[in-house]
């Protein structure tokens, strides 16, 4: 017989999770899209990666195939790659112009 | 209810709460302590899901040591307070009620679709799930016998995506040691 | 599992010249050594650079020279290796020649680029080649894990390859633009991949594939989610190719980054992403249930795209700008011959030999850019091509080639990737949309042929200031060899056509 949390895992989890998902990778995109400083908006970045491995873990946990856990092992190492390469490139910012707020950056041409 | 439904309900609210402090809060140290929340909450999520693995490397990786780096980063910097006068963007104030209304009527679209396919999902397809997983999904042995065999490709390909990770950063890097009478 | 090695000698060899390139570098004096003190170094610095340009010149070369000899032998059938990894042979030996092609072309003018910036070369060649690496991979790509895989190889060495740049105070902005965008556009590739993962259970694209043929019409949850999932696939690689309204960071990263990896950026990188769209969108499973929707959303991007571009580069006065539009608009083209969405392999075939037409003309206009650089500086104006034709003839010759393939006219390439795409509009039933996007062809006529006027026609308001005489010779090879490819398969498209049917089998 099944417990009851599996029960609600292929039942209305589903539902709940999808709404966890899409509500964390909304509040990344937001982070990335609308804040004014560059680690803001790279932790933004991470949130919205994070969102992506809920939903891959927990399709993993209803097909019982290690596919989608392979995959958010995958996308840890590349958000960590993504971040060395980002700090890097906002600490040579840094060092520039002293300043990591984008507002001084978007002096827009054309 | 049972109680690991409760946990996992009340992990998601917790994770969701971290978002919220990372997109409003002021000062990047603050926002980073909100995203390690979501972390960790996510962590008790994939255990409970039975990625045990992942909820490990999750915690070591992503909260440890990726946030331990982003966090030294934010205090190396030690940005002045004028960086933070404004936080957001000018568009953030209808942007982000235009989002969020978005999400939420997609996910009440998909809940009634739900209630009048009068099945959920993951049901429609009954071929693919067997409800309860055996007890070694998702544990370490299981786990890296599949990363080591039908994904050995993608797992070299990782390795040389991080040597190409650390030849960019010393790329960066090297501009910075003579940049400076170039200007 | 059997595995024969001979199937991946491009990729093996291209890492065995990364290794190579990596312990050469590593057995001289420690780079920040020399960085360190101060000006009397420099030599030393330009005799590393010369090091390691040869080396990944003619190591690349070799590749490519391997790759066409042992790889021949695989081009006849093709086969998935390593549990669905990739897929190798048959039609993809076409496209990796084409990636690797693009890739001698970029090292070719960067030759220049790095002596003139004495930036540490090995790092830069370095992160080339991996970035090479990733398009090939991209383009054989099995499954949805090496499809994200690649393309992160293939795009985190372009954000710091964006940030090489000495003589400029702004590049590191468009760097971390770029990153940041890029981060947002494989986030909305990754959400898509989970929604379809979820639903169909599996990660390799043809069983994606066959599962979503196979969707009922009727609205369910199964179909919402699908739809969403692709919908954010398509989101995640348009970023990738820059059709508006994903298009933000295009100009600013172009015009930001050094000439040689814009250029390199324009064509490989968009070839290959543009690979894996006809793959996953246009293959020959039809998946019933939304083909309406895609073929309305590839029209309507691809429009808008094609009119914004072309009528924002109108006012560029910034010719390496000019050229970042154009190429928005010209992704804008590619992707309009998917709009008919009949899933026949001429849309595909018309797209690839676009695609491939659209490396040597991209080349070609801005190598000459490259070859046109003065102390110091390089030339991106109007301005500085004023009148360039008295004292470079050559160089205004090439650079007229380039703008009449670009600008579709006989007898280039570019005419001819124009009139297959149209064909495959008007096959299509798609008159509307073909007659938009041929009147504002006629519109980019006027900027690209203006480029031909300021060139011959214009006097210069100064003197031609004189260019920098170093290493000259890999440029003209590159201009020499760009111009060759365009005049002669402007006149004679036949081969060209037949290796993108072939490769666009291989995507069917």
């Amino acid at each position: 017989m099944n417990n009851p949390f599996t029960d609600f895992i292929i039942g209305s989890g589903g539902i709940y999770t999808i709404a966890v998902v899409l509500l964390l990778f909304t509040l990344g995109g937001m982070t990335v899209l609308f804040r004014r400083t560059l680690l803001h908006m790279l932790m933004g970045v991470e949130l919205m990666l994070n969102a992506v491995n809920l939903s891959f873990i927990y399709f993993s946990r209803l097909h019982q195939n290690h596919d989608g856990q392979i995959l958010s092992l995958m996308i840890f190492v590349v958000a960590a790659c993504e971040v060395a390469v980002g700090i890097a490139i906002i600490v040579h910012l840094f060092k520039r112009t002293g300043t990591i707020s984008v507002e001084t950056y978007t002096a827009e041409r054309g | 209810m049972d109680f690991n439904v409760i946990m996992y309900i009340f992990f998601g609210i917790v994770s969701i709460a971290g978002g919220v402090i990372l997109v409003g809060a002021k000062h990047p140290i603050r926002g980073a302590m909100g995203l390690l929340t979501t972390m960790l909450a996510l962590a008790a999520m994939y255990a409970q899901l039975h990625a045990h693995t992942i909820a490990v490397f999750q915690v070591i990786i992503y909260a440890g040591a990726v946030m331990v780096l982003i966090v030294y980063f934010i205090m190396l910097l030690d940005i002045k307070s004028e960086d933070y006068a404004k936080p957001f963007s000018k568009f953030f104030w209808f942007g982000a009620p235009l989002l969020l209304f978005a999400v939420f009527y997609f996910i009440f679209k998909l809940s009634m679709v739900i209630k009048s396919d009068g099945a959920f999902f993951a049901t429609l397809n009954p071929s693919l799930v067997s409800p309860n997983a055996p007890e070694a999904f998702g544990g370490i042995k299981i786990f890296s016998k599949e990363l080591l065999t039908k994904y050995l490709f993608a797992f070299e390909f990782v390795s040389t995506l991080l040597f190409a990770a650390i030849v960019a950063v010393i790329a960066i890097v090297q501009l910075d040691w003579k940049g400076k009478s170039n200007e | 599992m059997n595995f024969d090695p001979i199937f991946l000698i491009g990729e093996f060899s291209l890492v065995a010249l990364i290794v190579i390139l990596t312990l050469v570098d590593a057995m001289r004096k420690p780079v920040f050594a020399l960085l360190g003190s101060s000006a009397e170094i420099t030599p030393d610095i330009e005799s590393r650079n010369r090091q390691a340009t040869w080396i990944a010149g003619i190591g690349l070369v070799i590749v490519a020279a391997v790759y066409f000899i042992f790889g021949k032998a695989t081009s006849g059938e093709s086969v998935s290796l390593l549990h669905d990894s990739l897929r190798a042979g048959g039609g993809v030996y076409i496209g990796k020649l084409a990636i690797i092609g693009a890739g001698i072309l970029t090292i070719l003018l960067s030759a220049r680029y790095t002596m003139a910036q004495s930036i540490p070369a090995a790092d830069y060649y370095l992160l080339l080649c991996f970035s090479l690496l990733g398009a090939l991979t991209l383009i054989a790509a099995e499954n949805f894990l090496m499809i994200f895989l690649s393309l992160e190889m293939m795009s985190i060495p372009i954000y710091a390859l964006v940030g090489l740049k000495r003589y400029n105070s702004r590049v590191g902005e468009s760097a971390i633009k770029y990153l940041l965008l890029g981060g947002l556009s494989s986030a909305f590739l990754l959400l898509g991949i989970s929604f379809i993962y979820g639903m169909t259970g599996t990660l390799v694209v043809n069983d994606v594939l066959t599962h979503l043929s196979q969707v009922s019409q009727t609205v369910s949850s199964e179909m919402l989610l699908m739809g969403l999932g692709l919908v954010f696939i398509f989101v995640g690689l348009a970023f990738k190719v820059s059709l508006v309204p994903f298009h933000a960071w295009t100009p600013d990263v172009y015009e930001g980054a050094a000439t040689p990896v814009t250029s390199f950026m324009s064509v490989a990188v968009k070839l290959a992403a543009f690979a894996v769209i006809l793959k996953i969108f246009a293959g020959s499973l039809l998946f019933p249930a939304f083909d309406p929707l895609f073929s309305r959303l590839f029209a309507f991007f691809a429009l808008l795209t094609i009119i914004y571009g072309n009528s924002v580069a109108i006012v560029q006065k910034n010719v390496k700008r000019m050229l970042a539009y154009s190429s928005i608009a010209h992704a804008g083209y590619m992707a309009l011959a998917l709009a008919p969405m009949g899933h026949n392999i001429e849309a595909v075939q018309a797209v690839l030999f676009y695609g491939i037409g659209y490396i040597a003309m991209n080349m070609l206009a801005f190598g000459v850019l490259v070859y046109l650089t003065y102390r110091d500086k390089y030339c991106e104006t109007l301005e500085d091509l004023t009148g360039i034709a008295r004292k470079y003839p050559g160089a205004a010759a090439v650079m007229s080639v380039a703008m009449f393939s670009l600008g579709g006219l006989p007898p280039a390439v570019g005419f001819v990737g124009k009139v297959q795409i149209f064909l495959q509009l008007i096959n299509g039933k798609f008159y509307a949309t073909a007659v938009i996007a041929l009147l504002f062809s006629m519109v980019a006529l006027y900027f690209y042929i203006n480029v031909i006027v300021v060139m011959y026609m214009k006097e210069p308001e100064a003197e031609v200031a004189n260019i920098d005489k170093k290493s000259m010779l890999p440029v003209w090879l590159t201009l020499g060899f760009s111009t060759l490819f365009i005049l002669i398969l402007g006149i004679l498209p036949s081969p060209l056509m037949e290796w993108s049917l072939e490769w666009a089998k291989m995507l069917f």
